[in-house]
């Protein structure tokens, strides 16, 4: 218990590092709240204005004052509102979170669909065509830029072939149909990526695991050969496949940019670029701590799930 | 039944006239719905304060203002029935009979109530300075109001057609953030972010129109897939189409390019804090540079070369000769290099942003040409945001600029001439041209058309033999759309990035 309490309260001190960081870094970069929302196209910003919107906005007020003003309201669970258009963050980040997760959701379970069998049959016969193909388009597809890949997907299947819809978002609640269409082409686009990761990590981990003991063991007291792999071999293979996996799928949360921008997909890697070109501090603030927070609560539950089952770990 | 010729026949008499019917029957539904891929999401739905052009794209289908203009660029009354110059500093307003979205008539006092949200303290309207120049509203009845000015001023009807100058229904944005506008569709849903779905204005003036059933309106930021969407067939239609697709969109037969190539413009403007302070100087870089190769290289062709004063060609306040004042004449811009004492060279800083390509690119470019007459140019390229902050306090010995007019009145570049203004980061700063402001505060106030022409003839000399601002190009606005979408007309030049006033007439066939 004291072991996990320790890793509770390290995972706080690092998210209140990463939340001071960021409000310090984005409150040092140049560019003013104020005088970029009074200088749309060109505009020509009244100097009065624009230090009545600074004090409207509480920008005039001292850096640590803004702080803890900032701090108080994060542990009362408020993000603040949008210094653009006044609307809560903590509202438009729920609201665009979830997109963002289906995305990932999406992705992760197509990548496992496709990253775990393949790896498993390139385990089992290393040397195969199979094998040898698999590994090559695993490389190709690590190695091509997301962007690059889902501006091809759109050109191929949305351009060319006409099957699916470019990009942009319906509600689910409005139109399933539409929003399972246009879930397709960015889901995949991701999933290709990871599953080429999943692949790796599972082919390696099967073939260090298939020469041991254990599975020579079940293999001689006459287990079906199936059996063997999935439940003896695949089991004992799948921890380091986890591991990654969540991290990938943490470090997605923030990565998704490219493809939520080539895809039009309203989630809240667009929301914190929209907040960085604005100075919007509070969307920047709000959108980093919850996406560290996700990423942070996942490093703790991968460390919480190591523990359980090896307690080696807990000394 | 035997397919002989007989029967096949019959079955294309019947399918034909089934086709037919259909086709009566799909009619007598309707008007269709119009998808708008938009290049940004407004970033809110306030009315009167600058959201840029798409935000403006919205706003003029939702909200109409007192006078727009036309293709041909000429005022015509929208809600504003007539106007006339009763005294030199009055003006007398009559709206038509016309009616909010809410049927609720468009009355004096409603465009009294948004005048005075627009001029209250810290209202962030766009107008905000603008009207201050208008000192009294008196209601004379529910059609009729009077305007007063502090001294003449001709530019009273042009002042109504800025954009976001939307007439909103009085006390309305109490209730919602856009209020209630007369424009010819209404908000019927919006996600943030996500779209904006529009149906049409059963009160609107214009007979017939809008001819659309609704307007779906969905975000593409990126505009490859803004692109991609409209060659996809997910919109029919989208806004700032970019330079790099516009030969492509154009050879699509399925599609068709409207665009108006003297669009908005790429300028220089000038800090007088350095050597700039020397108007030899400034004439030599705009003698320096091949404006050709900025429309080829960074507008891909569709643009125009801008070698005077942003003045429409066919208005009387163009003149050819000022128009190709500033010609490329390497000679020239080293002997005035040489005149001011800088003949083994000179080194400025030049700002501009690395965000925006069109910005980064011109500066790329000014450095590249003004090598070959002996300026070397350093650099200084940071982000949007910086780049503002930079330019309003004054960094850079010249800056890189890229705007548009909001309406075609000759004062309209004052604010971009004009360096004796307060210091703003998007014109010329810390010099003066001798005599400039007085003449166009004379321009300004000259009701007789002719008188105006010869001042602001004189006015627009004086800018260029002091070269307070040196303009680069043109940019073509586009806008792009399936063959089918119908009556798209845009406004002529300058203003062509504001074209979606005359969207009311869109359909699709």
């Amino acid at each position: 218990m004291g072991w996990f309490l320790r890793r509770v309260a390290q995972s706080l001190v690092m998210l209140w590092v990463v939340i001071s960081l960021v409000f310090l870094s984005i409150h040092f970069v140049p560019g003013d709240p104020a005088e970029l929302l009074l200088s749309q196209d060109g505009g020509s910003p009244d100097p009065l204005m624009v230090e009545m919107l600074r004090e409207q906005l509480g920008l005039n007020r001292p850096l640590f004052e803004q702080y803890r003003h900032n701090m108080a309201g994060m542990l009362r669970g408020d993000l603040g509102v949008s210094m653009v258009d006044g609307s809560s963050v903590g509202k438009e980040v729920m609201r665009r979170l979830p997109r963002t997760l289906e995305l990932i959701a999406a992705a992760g379970i197509l990548s496992l669909l496709i990253g775990i069998p393949a790896g498993v049959l390139s385990a089992l016969r290393p040397k195969s065509q199979f094998s040898r193909i698999a590994s090559m388009a695993a490389g190709t597809a690590q190695s091509v830029p997301v962007f690059v890949l889902g501006t091809l997907v759109v050109v191929v299947f949305a351009q060319i072939l006409g099957w699916l819809p470019a990009g942009g978002f319906a509600p689910i609640s409005r139109d399933p149909g539409k929003h399972l269409l246009l879930l397709i082409l960015p889901a995949a686009t991701i999933a290709i990526g990871l599953s080429a990761i999943v692949f790796r990590i599972t082919r390696a981990s099967m073939l260090d695991v298939l020469p041991l003991d254990f599975i020579r063991t079940a293999r001689a007291k006459g287990v079906p050969a199936r059996r063997v792999v999935i439940r003896h071999a695949l089991r004992n293979a799948l921890m380091p496949v986890i591991t990654v996996f969540a991290l990938q799928l943490g470090g997605l949360l923030a990565g998704t940019v490219l493809v939520e921008t080539v895809f039009n997909w309203p989630g809240l890697s667009g929301m914190l670029v929209a907040g960085v070109n604005a100075r919007d501090y509070p969307v920047v603030t709000g959108v980093i701590v919850v996406v560290s927070a996700f990423y942070i609560g996942l490093n703790l539950l991968v460390d919480v799930i190591y523990g359980i089952t090896d307690p080696r770990v807990r000394k | 039944m035997q397919l002989n010729r007989r029967n096949l026949l019959k079955i294309a008499t019947a399918s034909g006239a089934v086709l037919a019917l259909g086709g009566r029957f799909a009619h007598a539904q309707g008007a269709q719905s119009l998808r708008i891929g938009l290049s940004t999401y407004p970033p809110h739905l306030r009315p009167w304060v600058n959201v840029g052009y798409s935000g403006h794209l919205l706003s003029s289908l939702i909200n109409r203002n007192l006078i727009n203009y036309n293709e041909q660029g000429e005022l015509v009354g929208e809600l504003a029935e007539s106007w006339e110059n009763e005294t030199p500093e009055t003006w007398r307003f009559t709206l038509r009979e016309t009616h909010f979205h809410d049927g609720s008539p468009v009355t004096a006092q409603d465009v009294e109530w948004t005048f005075e949200q627009i001029r209250a303290d810290g209202s962030g309207a766009y107008m905000f300075d603008a009207l201050r120049t208008i000192t009294g509203f008196e209601v004379i009845d529910e059609r009729n109001f009077r305007l007063t000015t502090e001294s003449p001023l001709a530019t009273v009807p042009a002042l109504m057609t800025f954009p976001f100058l939307s007439i909103i229904k009085s006390g309305s944005t109490d209730s919602e953030d856009q209020g209630i506008g007369a424009g010819p569709y209404r908000i019927a849903y919006a996600e943030k972010g996500v779209s904006i779905e529009l149906e049409p204005n059963e009160h609107y003036f214009k007979p017939g129109l809008p001819a659309l059933s609704g307007i779906v309106i969905t975000p593409y930021a990126d505009e490859s897939a803004r692109v991609a969407a409209l060659s996809a067939g997910d919109v029919d239609m989208i806004d700032y189409v970019p330079w790099s697709a516009m030969a492509s969109i154009d050879r699509n037969p399925a599609l068709a390019l409207h665009k108006a190539d003297a669009g908005a413009f790429m300028y220089l403007s000038f800090n007088g804090d350095g050597v700039f302070a020397d108007p030899r100087l400034r004439q030599a870089v705009a003698f320096g540079l091949r404006r050709d190769e900025f429309v080829k290289s960074i507008f891909f062709g569709f643009g125009a070369e801008m070698t005077g004063l942003p003045r429409t060609a066919g208005s009387p306040f163009h003149h050819d000769d000022q128009a190709a004042f500033w010609g490329y004449d390497p000679e020239r811009a080293k002997a005035l290099l040489k005149e001011a004492g800088h003949e083994n060279g000179l080194t400025v800083s030049l700002l501009a942003t690395s965000q925006y390509s069109m910005h980064r690119d011109t500066a790329v470019l000014v450095q590249a040409q003004l090598a070959e007459i002996g300026i070397t140019v350093n650099l200084t390229m940071p982000d949007w945001a910086t780049r503002v902050n930079l330019g309003n306090q004054g960094a850079g010995d010249f800056a890189v600029q890229g705007v548009g007019l909001d309406n075609l009145d000759p004062d309209a570049v004052t604010t971009l001439i004009d360096p004796s203004l307060s210091p703003t980061y998007l014109r010329s700063r810390n010099f003066k041209v001798e005599g400039l402001s007085d003449l166009l505060e004379q321009g300004r106030g000259e009701m007789d058309a002719a008188k105006r022409v010869e001042i602001y003839r004189q006015a627009d000399q004086m800018v260029l033999d002091a070269t307070s601002i040196c303009g680069l190009c043109y940019r073509a606005t586009g806008f792009a759309a399936k063959a089918g979408v119908q009556d798209l007309a845009m406004l002529p030049d300058q203003l062509s990035p504001f074209s979606s006033v005359l969207f009311d007439k869109l359909k699709l066939a």
